[in-house]
């Protein structure tokens, strides 16, 4: 296959565009283009992985792996459980919590605002899951 | 300005351009005397860099004697012409009325080899000539530091520097070299021409000098013996890099009344697109070592320069896409083929045999796939796969390997090619020279010595 945008040598040197290989097949500009990325990616991820590999439960792909599920089913359970109360009667411990924030009705609004959001779940949730893993 | 003045400028242009871009080329030197003398140990850090610095002696006096005079007087021998000289006669063909004015200024009393008025132009590509052939030769100087002799090393980096990659030079960078006319070869940063020849040179060389004491265990499984100044290495290194993009400058060719820059091949090129591919070369080829010697620095900073040489054979023609790509898998490849070596018995110090002599035959292969089809001047083969493995072949075995294998093999025979194991024990700063690197620091000569004799400075003084 010819990379060269060139059939004759008298064309190649009167050029006055690009005369780089593949100048003519932009296709394969793109291929590499993407392979260029790709080894960019694969530079950044060798960045962060230990020189030494002896245990796979420290390779950093299962780490991360694992980091992601725990964190993915916190987040579901907490969101699951988010979900579920608000279709239910209060528990005991809200009603509590509830009884007590009434003698402060700043405060009970704020925490109500902040209790009520995913966001706030969410972190609840990655609270939990880094406290489990600095235990480890 | 009047149009002898505007001539004059022209002129003046391209000798100011190959004198600076020389100039620069000499950091290449820096460079190769930081990364030995860091990859050495402390006992023989100084005979390391000196063996290094005689490179420039030994080389520069010879190139001038007559290794300028075989790159020009070469191309055409043995296929399509003689040897060019005295005895040649400038009215046989066009080919040869234009070659022998340059055999004609290359021999050393030339006049056009000194300060004339009339030729601006042949001094400077002599000087440029001059660095390509001390770098060829400090390429081999660093793969053998620790146990040469200075002697035996002096007579190898002439062979070398001024015989072997000079004939290479004149088959396949040159416009009447025949590897380029007669099968299109195409080399345009001499990956092949410089690094294949010497990289394969060295590993000739390297199989009659054997391993360090020491490098191998009982088994025959290597030892590693590490650099005392790695960071002085990895500085080193990128003072090569530096010198390589003056190296690469310089081999752009424009001369007085040009209206265009070109290859030595007669191809148009531009001198941006050497800065962006070397660029991106180096970084690509940084990348490709980091990961596959899994973050080594001293194969990490040689990938820099694996990158480089890998896409040497035709950067002046690849996208910048393409240079990245071609630059990583061969400084990818490099340290594994660094570790082959290793294990095969051969203590290359410094892994030239991996970084040039590998990547010099992978970069000089490459234009065969990456720039195929690119037309060279009438009548010349296009850029082709078969051409570029032919001449690499051949450079890397004929003008490479077997010198280097023949004259070691020589030197071993007559005793001048290694020290002795007492000298190469005690480090070759006291042996060869009689004195240290670092005479004021806690260095292994001088506890050894104060176990020996408690009191006695490393320098004889007591107390």
């Amino acid at each position: 296959m010819s990379t060269s945008p060139f059939s004759t040598y008298k064309e190649f040197l009167e050029a006055k565009g690009p005369i780089y290989t593949f100048a003519n097949n932009p296709t394969m500009i793109g291929f590499f283009i993407v392979l260029t990325v790709l080894i960019l990616l694969y530079f950044i991820y060798a960045t962060f992985a230990p020189r030494s590999q002896s245990k796979n439960s420290q390779h950093p792909v299962a780490l991360g792996v694992l980091l992601m599920v725990g964190l993915s089913s916190a987040l579901a359970s907490n969101l699951y459980n988010f979900v579920q109360k608000e279709g239910q009667p209060p528990t005991r411990r809200v009603v509590s919590q509830r009884s007590l924030e009434m003698n402060q009705p700043e405060a009970r609004r704020f925490s109500q605002r902040r209790a009520a959001t995913p966001y706030a779940a969410a972190q609840r949730s990655l609270n939990k899951l880094m406290k489990s893993v600095w235990k480890v | 300005m009047s149009p002898e003045a505007q001539t004059f400028l022209g002129t003046f242009v391209v000798e100011t351009y190959y004198y600076w871009a020389s100039v620069f080329m000499i950091a290449i030197h820096v460079g190769f005397l930081a990364y030995e003398g860091g990859a050495s140990r402390t006992k023989n850090v100084l005979a390391t860099m000196l063996k290094n610095l005689l490179t420039l002696a030994s080389v520069g006096i010879t190139f001038y004697l007559f290794g300028w005079w075989i790159y020009n007087a070469f191309p055409l021998f043995p296929v399509t012409g003689g040897i060019l000289g005295p005895w040649s006669n400038p009215e046989g063909s066009d080919v040869l009325k234009a070659a022998i004015p340059l055999v004609e200024a290359s021999y050393p009393w030339s006049p056009a080899m000194g300060p004339n008025p009339a030729d601006h132009i042949t001094g400077v590509f002599w000087f440029a000539f001059a660095l390509f052939a001390m770098t060829a030769a400090s390429i081999l100087s660093g793969a053998l530091i620790e146990r040469v002799q200075v002697g035996g090393y002096i007579v190898m980096s002439i062979v070398l520097g001024s015989v072997s990659w000079v004939v290479a030079g004149a088959w396949g960078w040159n416009p009447f070299g025949w590897m380029y006319t007669q099968f299109g070869y195409h080399d345009f940063g001499c990956a092949g021409v410089i690094h294949a020849v010497c990289g394969f040179f060295t590993l000739g060389v390297l199989i009659n000098l054997g391993p360090r004491i020491g490098k191998y265990d009982s088994n025959g499984k290597p030892r590693p013996i590490l650099p005392h100044n790695l960071p002085l290495t990895m500085v080193g290194l990128v003072l090569i890099f530096l010198g390589f993009y003056a190296f690469l400058a310089a081999c752009v060719i424009f001369l007085p009344g040009y209206e265009r820059e070109t290859t030595i091949y007669g191809t148009p090129m531009t001198l941006a697109s050497i800065g962006v591919n070397t660029t991106l070369a180096l970084a690509a080829g940084l990348i490709g070592a980091y990961i596959s010697s899994k973050k080594d620095p001293f194969f990490t900073i040689s990938g820099g320069l694996a990158g480089i040489i890998s896409v040497g054979g035709a950067m002046e023609l690849y996208h910048p896409s393409v240079v990245i790509v071609i630059a990583f898998i061969g400084a990818f490849i490099m340290p594994k083929i660094a570790i082959l070596v290793e294990k095969s018995g051969i203590d290359d110090a410094v892994g030239a045999i991996a970084v040039h002599g590998f990547c010099g035959l992978f970069g000089a292969i490459m234009p065969g796939i990456a720039a195929a089809g690119y037309p060279h001047a009438d009548g010349i083969p296009a850029i082709n796969l078969g051409g570029q493995l032919l001449g690499v072949a051949i450079f890397a075995i004929g003008l490479g390997f077997i010198p280097g294998y023949v004259t070691s093999f020589i030197l071993k025979q007559l005793n001048l090619l290694r020290v002795s194991r007492a000298e190469e024990i005690e480090g070759l700063d006291l042996g060869e020279l009689g004195v240290e690197g670092y005479p004021e620091y806690a260095t292994t000569a001088f506890l050894s010595q104060q176990q020996k004799s408690p009191g006695i400075h490393a320098s004889g003084e007591f107390g």
